[in-house]
């Protein structure tokens, strides 16, 4: 009896405990509605603190613009104070440098960790050169940078104009410039902008052509020092016919260089200036301009480009493999591959600078010499230190590792010893870091010459007016 | 007496239960909060900041301006965005349709062929989902290689040689080629999701259809697939959500290329953000891209609506 009184009582709770749940129900949305506030609250204020803290680093960037700007004295007093006051703990150092590509990579950034064993933790980064652009900008943009960034001193304006690089110039400057005669000057010219250096160029690395000299021998063409379009064609015909090769590969991400360089040479020819090619200050309907995009095309028709069909999309590898093998006498490639090139030819291997669309000279046809290179961002949490460091990785020891691994360094006073190294300084040495280069003009100009421009020409079949049309709409 | 205990009864049941709520609700709490916590950190708070950030100006590095609609404006305008958007659809629904038609049929014929075989071919059906994107790109990047590919040294081998192509140079085959290896990566899915779902039904269904005279291919038109049909409906609407997302297989096989023919709206806001420095644009591309997503969704939702059967 007891217990059926007892479950008709649990059976009344559970009405109450019913009641109760809407009750608590109750509750748990006004408590959902108070999180739901709290939470949106939070938003704003992360979006103020946002607008702050970008005002406060803007602040830093100008705070760090000032100091950098100040006297060459002011700094070197500051680098040499770092110096000799510096904490008991270890700073920590993000060099976002480390190449893996190139074979030095590694054992530069291992004898700059050791340089410093005892006064920085240094984080070697390796470079991804396919997201650079993004890692640089996201890296710069969240206030929270690496110390040192991987970037070509040539490219360095769209940085230097959004304030993003540290000025190194007082660095460069202090005691009677003792770092800036460490470079060569040619070389140290080529990151600087409104007459301040940003960017310092670790080693020559410019587009150059790698032959098989002896499918040239076998279609009885002589190895150019120079050579025009004309000649180009004239090569490649014969390097077809004769030694039953394609005559040229280069790769989806390097094509570019083929509109690139031809437009340079062209408009050094018709006497522009090379700041307005890269300011876009020209008439990209010029005649002259639709001309360099003709040739182009009817180099890939007549089948010169290899393989034929997908020419426009090879990657590095294939490229790079089809050469070795013999199946194409000539690739388009960085010189800092020289060393990895020449160590798996089974052939003999030279290097020719690429054929000109304007005069036949080698300062004057539009070749331009190219570094790679490092810079400071302005936001960078120890300055100071992240100049140390520069100061170390170009330092002739460890600049040696980088020239002993076949790789031309930019620092006077390091030992070439490698022929092929000698012989690409030597065709570097005829060029010009200064260059005019559309792709300068801005970021989209840049895309669109990177990845759209030889698809609409040999793909899409869209006019050589129509895309310069296009060109001088991007440029505006 | 008993007056008295079944008070005492009543408020012992009444304050164990309430301790019993209590400590399942905070017991509750505790299990959700960290999931809730890095949900709204990862996904909700990036979203509506997402949301927020599609109505500015934003290099990425200076202060943010308000220009309100202007990006929208822009979006719509944009002749060549609008091609994106149209090849981030046309990727998504041919990808879910190959891969949700095909993935049920591979149920199907698992089921057919038994457990242990079937266990067997249904790792193997599956496998291509679980290999990473990067892995599954290169591989067919190698396969459709024009000169040392596979597919071309295959149709060289039986004649038909003069059908090899670049096949990811020609405008043409380009697209389909992503197509088919999203297909390849994600008709698993739909295989797994179906195949418990054919295993779920009472064998008396497939017994009468067979009395009535009705063969395998028969029962699947009239019985299996009407039944399953939520099930096909939820593998759908996943498969839907993740090729329109799709970033690594056209990142690994094209880069979007060649030119833009295989651009998509996610490369193409990555491309936008970080490379031209215009954040707010690329916002609102993803806001316009994911309320396309809602909206096929619901579509498919619709789709596959239906009875829910219970046997």
């Amino acid at each position: 009896m007891d217990t059926v009184i007892l479950n008709k009582v649990s059976l009344s709770i559970l009405g109450q405990k019913y009641i109760k749940g809407d009750f608590m129900m109750l509750r748990m949305k006004k408590v959902s509605l108070i999180i739901a506030v709290v939470l949106c609250f939070a938003l704003v204020m992360t979006g103020c603190g946002s607008s702050t803290s970008n005002t406060a680093e803007k602040s830093s960037v100008a705070s760090v613009s000032t100091v950098a700007t100040a006297t060459a004295a002011t700094a070197a007093t500051a680098a040499a104070t770092a110096a000799a006051t510096a904490p008991a703990e270890k700073i920590k150092l993000r060099f976002y440098g480390k190449i893996v590509e190139y074979t030095s990579g590694e054992a530069m950034c291992k004898a700059l960790q050791d340089k410093f064993k005892d006064k920085y933790e240094i984080e070697a980064i390796q470079v991804d050169w396919g997201n650079l652009e993004k890692v640089v900008r996201t890296g710069i943009a969240s206030g929270d940078p690496a110390d040192v960034y991987q970037w070509w001193p040539t490219q360095l304006k769209k940085f230097v104009d959004s304030k993003m690089c540290l000025d190194l110039t007082p660095y460069l400057d202090a005691d009677s410039g003792a770092w800036k005669n460490t470079f060569v000057p040619s070389a140290l010219d080529s990151g600087k902008y409104d007459g301040k250096y940003y960017g310092l160029p670790e080693d020559s690395n410019f587009a150059i052509m790698y032959a098989n000299a002896d499918l040239f021998e076998k279609a009885g063409v002589a190895i150019p020092s120079v050579w025009t379009w004309d000649e180009f064609v004239l090569a490649s015909n014969a390097i077809k016919e004769k030694a039953g090769v394609f005559p040229f590969v280069v790769t989806s991400d390097l094509i570019a260089w083929m509109p690139r360089f031809g437009m340079a040479s062209a408009s050094m020819k018709a006497g522009i200036k090379s700041e307005d090619l890269s300011t876009g200050k020209v008439d990209f309907t010029a005649a002259y301009f639709t001309d360099v995009l003709k040739n182009i095309k009817s180099y890939n028709a007549a089948g010169y480009m290899y393989p034929g069909k997908g020419s426009i999309t090879q990657k590095r590898d294939e490229a790079k493999a089809a050469f070795l093998q013999g199946k194409v006498a000539i690739l388009a490639e960085v010189s800092s591959f020289a060393a990895v090139i020449a160590k798996d030819a089974k052939f003999k291997l030279t290097a020719i600078p690429w054929p000109s669309m304007g005069n036949k000279s080698n300062a004057e046809n539009g070749d331009k010499s190219d570094f790679d290179g490092l810079f400071v961002p302005a936001n960078a949490a120890h300055p100071d230190a992240s100049v140390e460091l520069l100061k170390a990785f170009y330092s002739p020891e460890i600049m040696k590792i980088h020239a002993d691994n076949g790789y031309a360094p930019c620092v006077q006073g390091v030992e070439i010893s490698n022929p092929v190294i000698k012989s690409l300084v030597d065709i570097s040495g005829g060029m010009s870091s200064t260059t005019g280069d559309p792709i300068n003009i801005n970021a989209k100009m840049n895309d669109y010459f990177s990845k759209m421009l030889m698809a609409d020409l040999c793909l899409a079949n869209t006019s050589e007016a129509d895309i310069m049309k296009k060109i001088a709409e991007l440029a505006k | 007496m008993p007056d008295l205990n079944l008070k005492r009864g009543i408020s012992m049941t009444k304050s164990s239960l309430k301790s019993k709520n209590i400590h399942r609700l905070i017991l509750g709490w505790i299990f959700i909060l960290p999931a809730l916590f890095f949900i709204t950190y990862a996904s909700v708070f990036p979203a509506i900041s997402n949301f927020i950030l599609s109505f500015q100006k934003w290099d990425g590095f200076l202060d943010k301006k308000w220009v309100w609609f202007e990006n929208y404006i822009h979006f719509f305008k944009d002749g060549d965005v609008l091609r994106y958007l149209y090849n981030s659809v046309y990727l998504a629904f041919l990808s879910t349709i190959g891969a949700v038609v095909i993935g049920i049929f591979l149920a199907a014929l698992v089921f057919k062929i038994g457990s242990k075989l079937g266990t067997f071919a249904r790792l193997v059906f599956f496998m291509p989902g679980m290999i990473p994107v990067a892995i599954n790109g290169l591989l067919f990047v190698f396969i459709l290689n024009p000169q040392m590919g596979l597919l071309n040294n295959f149709l060289k081998l039986i004649g038909l040689g003069s059908y090899s192509n670049a096949w990811l140079e020609d405008s043409h085959t380009t697209m389909n080629c992503i197509v088919v290896v999203n297909i390849w990566m994600m008709c698993g899915i739909t295989m797994v999701l179906s195949y418990a779902a054919i295993r779920m039904l009472p064998t008396s269904l497939f017994e009468s259809c067979k009395i009535d005279g009705g063969g395998y291919v028969r029962q699947l038109f009239s019985i299996v697939f009407p039944v399953i049909k939520k099930v096909i409906g939820t593998a759908a609407i996943y498969t839907l959500a993740a090729n329109f997302k799709t970033y690594g297989i056209v990142q690994v096989m094209t880069q979007g290329g060649p030119g833009d023919i295989t651009r998509t709206i996610p490369i193409n806001m990555i491309n936008t953000a970080f490379n031209f420095g215009e954040f707010g644009y690329a916002a609102s591309m993803g806001v316009v891209l994911s309320l396309v997503v809602v909206a096929s969704i619901l579509i498919t939702t619709k789709l596959f609506g239906g009875d829910t059967y219970e046997f």
